[in-house]
């Protein structure tokens, strides 16, 4: 079986489809049970089973056949959305994953599979009506037999579907891959005389095809078209009849039809003349054709327009996106350096042209990075499902609350921190949140909340992942780290530093080992992650009230704004939205004897740049302050010479340079040259960490903090 | 034979290796991990890196960073001079590729060896760690250090030792 180009798109769409069936049921199971949501339920699962057919899937598309029955019903109110049925469904919509992902390999259906789909199958017969009336389209399908001879096709689509993106050609197309279209007859009559849309098909299509086949297999082939097309298949031993329903249903294009049947050498003229007049003499109004119309037909009463506001969208390859950006971000280095040429032209209307160019470069750049902005919304949803099954096999009670889902972030931002926040929302469900009856003695409401939030802070994504279950004691971290000899018994840390120690490689509190851990993922892979996307991560616990971990993110990893400035030769960009303000070192009040500023009233440390990354001093006059808050925390870097702002394509640095601290990454000037991007969380971590080690080694080794601080441990 | 075999039997049989000199020494390193060779240009120094870092530069927008191989090696830091330059080889690691550039006093020619004709490392006396030798080649009267690249430039250990310097 070769399964075409088309594959792609239609696995694709697949996926979204399950993906949204996922959404609705979990939506279900919160008691969302509107028609809307039904019927989008039920057409995703009508969707699959349609495209799947296309492709030849028999056994998703049997089983999807028996689950979009159940929903049928289940629309329909026949049978109600219980708890029960809704874990059942997600069952097998994992079912129809697996086999999805089945077919992609054409692979043989293992026989697990096989048993698993039989047993989801055994348990959805019981939400089936017994009578056969619910099974009749399933009859439609089964009671084709094939047949060798000329069929005939009279299709009829709705004017719009065009505009769908459905191509009438495309199906006769298809339709010639098992077989061979002998005639194709256009109706035209209802081609309007003036006020032609292009946009809209007016034609009908009557079509002798002659193949070995059934049926279904034709009406499959125009099932993506859905409701939107009236089909009529005669099979080869149709009776005339038959023919002549097929006009009668013509309406004003009766003539054109008959024509084009007897053109087609499908009828006979004298027979179907005689069979016409006949019935006018009876003068019976046109009847419903005996032979069974396309399921599709039957469809069009029952199934309700769509309310949701349809957007379009357009679907592209995300490499294509990222070389688009890419390219952007060549466009803004090259920008930069003809800018330096023309400012040493002085030449007023070249700069001005220059400057429009500069403004519709930066839109250009906001735009295509736009283009890979994804809320944050459809990650969390994912985890609906996940809370929804952890908690039933851990037994506890948990709602999940989703905030701010709207917050846009970088969708490879996206992707990268699925796996971290997984991770947290599984220990938050198995740590975090206690089990209802020691929640009921604790005086809380025995269901526990966990709550995903994001939001925009500064230039930054922050994500939360907050539960309100027993929080984290800290004395139990530490002894847990002194008895794995991580510290010693008698070193002092602060609240912070001891749940930094919570991400260290191999640490783990919990007392038991259950079935959620044990997955191979430990928090020190959480923090290295968040790190790998230049992100932080914080701990903020109260015990008995909850535990908050806060993901702090750049909105984007590719193009940054900067601020250019270097140090003894060295080139240095500070991204710009950490900076407050730049001031110039002698003219702040500097607190005497310490690296302290008075800023306004407020004590702010600084650091320089030199003496942080070991590069010689430079006796400079001018040295500046730029002063930078990350979070809450404020600090002063000391700088030699100030440029200005810099649109900066950000350069990964090189694995080797993995364990670098304060320089997140590397970028190449608009003069070619190398600067390097301050990582500024990193940068004052880093000072932090040098100081202490100093003022150990001053002190004689008495805190012995060289041997104790966290930091050390990474 | 026909044609095509006999390159079939030909490339079975032999390795291209790119040699190089430093100072007096000559390296291989295999032709097909390495991608080109330019002019010793400006390297800009990455802040507390070991020495054997000397920096990155920009390769036609590529931040790629430059290892004086004399020091991997075992040897006293490259003098640069005008002939000075920069080897660019590709390895991959942990399924990434990796770009590296490689500091040279000069390159010599591309070789072919016959498998025959490499030699493995004399146990002791290259003064060079003892992974870091895929064989020795003699060309012209002249013993050639042919170098494994993945070992000379693993990244694991590389990486290693830039995290030494943090700590």
């Amino acid at each position: 079986m070769t399964l075409g180009a088309g594959f792609d798109i239609f696995y694709a769409e697949a996926q979204e489809q399950l993906e949204a069936m996922e959404t609705m049921l979990m939506a279900l199971g919160e008691g969302q049970n509107d028609d809307e949501t039904l019927n989008a339920l039920f057409r995703s699962v009508h969707t699959i089973k349609g495209s799947a057919g296309m492709f030849d899937l028999t056994a998703l598309v049997a089983f999807t056949h028996v689950v979009e029955n159940v929903l049928d019903r289940l629309r329909d109110g026949e049978i109600a959305g219980t708890g029960e049925l809704i874990s059942l469904l997600l069952r097998c919509k994992d079912h129809m994953l697996q086999l999805l992902e089945l077919s992609e390999h054409n692979d043989e259906l293992p026989a697990q599979l096989q048993a698993q789909g039989e047993q989801q199958l055994a348990e959805l017969a019981d939400y089936l009506d017994s009578s056969p009336t619910t099974e009749q389209p399933a009859v439609e399908f089964l009671d084709d037999d094939c047949e060798l001879g000329h069929w005939h096709i009279s299709a009829r689509f709705n004017p719009d579907i065009l505009t769908e993106g459905i191509d009438p050609l495309a199906i006769l197309e298809f339709l010639e891959s098992s077989g061979s279209i002998d005639y194709c007859g256009i109706i035209t009559d209802h081609l309007p005389s003036d006020n032609f849309d292009p946009t809209q098909l007016y034609l009908g299509f009557e079509v002798r095809y002659s193949a070995l086949t059934c049926k279904a297999d034709i009406t499959k082939a125009f099932e993506l078209a859905g409701d939107k097309v009236q089909l009529t298949v005669l099979p080869p031993s149709a009776p005339l009849q038959a023919y002549a329903d097929l006009i009668g249903k013509a309406g004003h294009a009766a003539d054109s039809v008959k024509q084009l049947l007897i053109d087609s050498s499908d009828v006979k003229a004298e027979a179907i003349n005689a069979l016409l007049k006949e019935q006018v003499q009876q003068a019976a109004p046109p009847k419903i054709p005996k032979t069974p119309t396309a399921p599709a037909q039957s469809n069009t009463s029952s199934q309700s327009p769509t309310v949701t506001k349809a957007k379009k969208y357009v679907r592209v390859e995300s490499e294509r996106l990222d070389h688009l950006v890419t390219l952007i971000g060549e466009l803004v280095v090259h920008k930069q350096r003809v800018d330096m040429l023309i400012e040493a032209m002085d030449n007023a209307p070249l700069n001005e042209a220059a400057y429009g160019v500069t403004l519709v470069t930066e839109q250009v750049r906001d735009a295509a990075l736009n283009l890979r902005m994804t809320p944050i919304g459809e990650t969390f949803t994912r985890f609906k499902r996940l809370v929804h099954d952890t908690a039933e096999s851990l037994g506890k009670a948990i709602r999940l609350n989703l905030l701010g889902e709207s917050t846009e972030l970088d969708r490879t931002m996206v992707e990268k921190i699925t796996d971290p926040l997984t991770h947290l929302v599984r220990n938050a469900m198995d740590h975090g949140i206690e089990p209802i009856a020691q929640r009921e003695a604790a005086g809380k409401p025995g269901e526990g909340e966990l709550t995903l939030e994001a939001y925009h802070d500064s230039g930054n994504v922050v994500i939360e992942v907050r539960d309100d279950g027993g929080g984290i004691d800290p004395k139990r971290i530490k002894d847990k780290a002194v008895e794995k000899n991580l510290i010693k018994a008698d070193s002092q840390l602060n609240e912070r530093e001891v749940y930094e120690l919570l991400f260290h490689p191999g640490f783990s509190t919990a007392a038991s080992v259950t079935n959620l851990s044990g997955r191979g993922v430990g928090m020190d892979v959480v923090k290295r992650n968040i790190e790998e996307l230049q992100g932080t991560i914080e701990i903020i616990s109260q015990i008995g009230k909850g535990t908050c971990f806060r993901i702090r993110l750049p909105l984007t990893l590719a193009i940054i704004d900067g601020f250019h400035t270097s140090s003894s030769g060295t080139q240095f960009i500070v991204p710009q939205n950490t900076i407050i303000e730049c001031l110039d070192l002698n003219k702040v009040d500097r607190v005497k004897g310490s690296d302290n500023i008075n800023l306004r009233g407020e004590l702010v440390p600084f650091v320089s740049t030199c003496e942080l990354f070991g590069l010689p001093p430079v006796d400079s006059a001018t040295q500046n302050i730029i002063i930078v808050q990350f979070g809450n925390r404020k600090a002063g870097l000391l700088v030699d010479t100030l440029y200005g702002e810099v649109q900066t394509v950000v350069k990964p640095l090189s694995p080797i340079f993995r364990s670098v601290r304060g320089i997140g990454g590397s970028s190449v000037l608009g003069s070619g040259e190398i600067a390097f991007i301050l990582d500024i969380p990193q940068v004052i971590a880093f000072a932090e960490y040098n100081e202490q080690l100093a003022a150990a080694t001053i002190a004689g080794h008495t805190h012995k903090y060289h041997d104790d601080h966290p930091q050390r441990l990474q | 034979m026909t044609e095509a075999a006999h390159n079939l039997h030909e490339s079975s049989q032999s390795q291209q290796y790119l040699t190089f000199c430093i100072r007096d020494e000559q390296f291989g390193l295999p032709l097909n991990s390495t991608r080109e060779v330019i002019e010793y240009g400006e390297i800009t120094s990455v802040p507390l890196m070991p020495d054997f870092l000397s920096g990155v530069i920009n390769l036609r927008g590529e931040v790629v960073p430059v290892i004086d191989l004399a020091i991997r090696l075992g040897r006293k830091p490259l003098e640069i001079h005008r002939r000075t330059c920069v080897i660019i080889v590709e390895i991959t690691a942990d399924g990434q590729q990796i770009t590296l550039g490689l500091l040279a006093d000069a390159v010599r020619e591309v070789s072919e060896f016959d498998v025959v004709d490499i030699e493995d490392a004399p146990s002791f006396g290259a003064k060079i760690r003892a992974d870091f030798i895929a064989g020795i080649a003699k060309s012209q009267n002249q013993f050639i250090v042919l170098l494994d690249a993945e070992k000379t430039l693993s990244v694991k250990e590389l990486a290693a030792l830039v995290e030494a310097k943090f700590q």
